[in-house]
């Protein structure tokens, strides 16, 4: 029997856990809204959301050249 | 009494580039190993003791060091893969 490779002492190299993510991890706020959870606040998402006012909501009348939907 | 060790559960392992990745999916953990560790890691498969792995690597590898050295590492290696969780005392 051909003897493999020069032996070196068995080891472990890493131990972790797995971090799980949720639908939401990476949406804060105006992410994908149809998940069967309820998500974690987009806990890796690296900026707040924008709240301002957008052409298509009722926040305010928009200044007609957005891309919404129209009405 | 001599202690005999085998795998904690069936837990899904993959060899890649000399390294070993074992996922407990009981505990939620990925576990890395070398290569020789990956040896050990299919041998028990079986119920095996510090002995019969020293003796497997024997005849395996070409090795150097002494045989008390191996199984001073295999114990070694043994005992941090039950700190893990990947393996159990069969005697128990």
């Amino acid at each position: 029997m051909i003897k493999e490779k020069a032996y070196k002492s068995p080891r472990i190299l890493s131990h972790l856990p797995i971090r799980f993510e949720t639908a939401q991890s990476w949406n804060k706020g105006h992410g994908n809204l149809e998940h069967p959870g309820k998500g974690n606040d987009g806990i890796h998402y690296p900026n707040d959301p924008y709240t301002g006012p957008r052409p298509d909501n009722s926040d305010g009348p928009g200044n007609n050249n957005g891309k919404g939907k129209g009405k | 009494m001599i202690k005999q060790y085998i795998h904690k559960g069936n837990y899904d392992a993959t060899e890649l580039d000399g390294e070993w990745i074992i996922l407990n999916t009981d505990d939620y953990t990925v576990t890395k190993i070398n290569e020789v560790g990956g040896v050990c890691w299919s041998l028990l498969n079986e119920s095996q003791t510090a002995d019969t792995l020293t003796q497997s690597l024997m005849d395996m590898y070409e090795i150097g060091e002494n045989e008390e050295q191996v199984k001073k590492d295999v114990e070694e290696f043994l005992h941090n893969l039950v700190e893990c969780g990947l393996i159990q005392n069969v005697n128990r």
